[in-house]
């Protein structure tokens, strides 16, 4: 008999991870940018945060250096997408490349030695942050303030939103910054608490941002839609062992979160759009 | 001057500086490695200017340039897949399958049906992405992307279940007859990437694959289907990644083994050569060719104590500084 209490308790730690980097996602795309950088910001910040706690015997420090470095990662993005006004595809994958090499030559620096790790509850409070707090300040930010309108109507339409005084720039920036934050959060948290267990293992964190991409577009844009699909994704990963007792090939069961997701992806993009809800107009139009 | 000319031009300054920049960018890169500096750059001249680093950068530029022009052609329709990996996958398992398990020995027939059924795999795994994105509104970056991994998934099944041959996580090799040489691998992708050039410049779709990206209400007032053209971009992209695939197993793997979350990666270095090589085929083949040299470097650096992810960062710090040239330098040459 299948225990669902124990398997809904299993996604939380990989639905935490999803809810961090995708609501900070959300967020830029609201304000109309889209970060395609987020597998290697997710995989910088695990790396840098494995260094960093190892060295100093600090996890705090190491999580710390984790969101800095992603952050720095953001700061880039907005360097080129802002500053220089270059394509947001190709600085969005360039730096997801930057990102795993930065982050993997940093990480097997720890010559996979286990490093100390935040304790349960700082975990916990992770937990409480990503999947009950940050959705409902982004709620109410986005939704219930005129802040939410300023970013909002960056998503939608930015040379009337720049002729009605919105500082254009400042906001995309701010929203960079949360951006890094968050996602360079999710990939500390990842390093903690994910598969491997505070210790560094190459190229084995692979897919948590580019799963967080397709999130946002699940939960579509939206904070509580956001969180819901982090969890329903969450909950897919923990039940992959579950689906190897049943007679399923691992290499299959490993796959399935990627499988329900595109299918999702499918229902819900048409579903959506029959009932009239769209993206920002900046981000995606068909 | 001519304003085409003027692209060009501003282009190419901007490719340079950019290119000249990245050295600077790696050199205190180098830095932080256990080599340092000096020692980096040394290490990295020498093995860039010797030959065999150039000749064993040839397998890897098959599937690379393979992925990478065909990928400009997608972008030039602002499709921004990133499936080719996930079709060169495919598209050597097709591959495989036609020739060890249906026809079952060699001979240029057999070899060429096993390569155009490698691009029909391609076609179908690209032509799914733009069927969703075209009939269902699904984005084409995430649809293309869990293809990938269910790509990945096909394959460990494979290997694992039924087609797995011994102990390990593997097929059987093809037989030597079942392969072709180095040059007849480069000459196939290099013809596809000149053919895909010239159907853009030379035919009508050329003109409606740009129009639907740069001009779109334009395109549609004038006739050309959107969704059409990207159909036509979705199955044309993914046949040529297929063939890459296809090529790659006759020449380089001839066996298909178990794969990481991180897949193989040619397709992925294909997206970063293609925007390297200024989103033309011809462009994407030489960008493939200085990727795939870079790549088939990280043994070196290995060698050296440098890790081989090392070499990632470098061809990303090359796209973006020459990302960023560019940018200026055609911003310049508008004014």
């Amino acid at each position: 008999m299948v225990n669902i209490a124990a398997l809904l308790g299993q996604a939380l730690p990989y639905a935490t991870v999803y809810a961090l980097a995708a609501q900070g996602e959300m967020f830029l795309e609201r304000a109309g940018l889209f970060n395609l950088g987020l597998e290697g910001m997710i995989y910088l910040s695990a790396g840098v945060t494995a260094i960093v706690s190892l060295h100093t015997g600090s996890p705090v420090y190491g999580l710390l250096a984790g969101i800095v470095s992603s952050a720095i990662l953001a700061l880039l993005y907005g360097f080129f997408v802002i500053s220089l006004g270059a394509d947001q595809a190709v600085t969005g994958l360039s730096i997801v490349f930057l990102g795993i090499g930065l982050g993997d030559v940093i990480g097997r620096a720890t010559g996979g030695a286990v490093t100390p790790s935040i304790g349960i509850l700082a975990d916990d409070l992770i937990i409480v942050l990503a999947l009950l707090v940050l959705p409902v300040i982004f709620y109410l930010v986005l939704f219930r303030s005129w802040l939410g309108y300023v970013v909002r109507s960056l998503g939608e339409n930015v040379v009337t939103a720049r002729a009605l005084g919105v500082p254009v720039t400042l906001t995309r920036i701010v929203a960079l910054m949360i951006n890094g934050t968050l996602v360079g959060l999710a990939g500390s948290y990842l390093f903690f608490t994910g598969p491997l267990g505070s210790r560094w293992v190459s190229m084995s964190l692979l897919g948590w941002g580019w799963m967080s991409l397709g999130i946002v577009i699940l939960g579509y844009w939206h904070p509580v839609g956001v969180v819901a699909a982090s969890y329903l994704v969450g909950l897919l990963y923990a039940m992959r062992p579950l689906l190897e007792t049943v007679g399923i090939p691992s290499s299959i069961a490993d796959v399935t979160p990627y499988l329900v997701v595109i299918i999702a992806l499918a229902v819900i993009s048409a579903l959506y759009e029959k009932m009239n809800v769209r993206p920002p107009t900046a981000i995606w139009s068909r | 001057m001519d304003t085409r000319l003027r692209g060009l031009v501003y282009g190419a300054i901007g490719l340079v500086l950019g290119l000249l920049f990245s050295v600077l960018v790696s050199v205190v890169l180098g830095a932080f490695t256990s080599l340092g500096a000096l020692g980096f750059s040394k290490i990295f001249l020498s093995s860039l200017l010797s030959k065999d680093t150039w000749v064993s950068a040839l397998p890897y530029f098959v599937p690379i340039a393979a992925s990478a022009s065909s990928l400009a052609l997608a972008y030039r329709a602002g499709f921004i897949t990133i499936g080719a990996e996930g079709q060169v996958m495919l598209g050597a398992v097709a591959a495989y399958w036609l020739l060890y398990y249906v026809i079952g020995h060699g001979g240029v027939v057999a070899i060429t049906a096993a390569i155009l059924v490698a691009g029909f795999m391609g076609a179908l795994y690209g032509g799914l992405v733009g069927g969703l994105r075209v009939g269902l509104g699904v984005n084409e970056i995430l649809s293309s992307l869990m293809l990938n991994y269910i790509a990945i998934g096909i394959v460990n099944y494979l290997v694992a279940g039924p087609w797995q041959q011994g102990g390990y996580t593997r097929t059987a090799p093809l037989p030597a007859n079942m392969s072709i040489g180095l040059s007849i691998a480069v000459l196939v992708v290099v013809l596809v990437g000149l053919f895909l050039e010239l159907f853009i410049v030379f035919t009508k779709y050329g003109v409606a694959i740009d129009s639907v990206r740069l001009a779109r209400k334009a395109a549609q007032t004038y006739g050309v289907g959107v969704a059409s053209t990207i159909i036509i971009v979705a199955l044309l992209q993914g046949f040529v990644a297929g063939i890459g695939g296809g090529v790659l197993l006759l020449q380089l793997l001839r066996q298909l083994r178990s794969v990481g979350l991180g897949g193989w990666g040619y397709g992925y270095m294909g997206i970063l050569a293609a925007w390297l090589g200024g989103l033309r085929p011809l462009g994407a083949l030489a960008a493939s060719l200085l990727i795939a040299v870079l790549y088939s470097m990280r043994s070196t650096l290995q060698l050296y104590g440098v890790s081989d992810s090392f070499v990632l960062a470098l061809e990303a710090i090359i796209v973006l500084s020459v990302l960023a040239f560019t940018t200026l330098s055609m911003r310049r040459g508008e004014k």
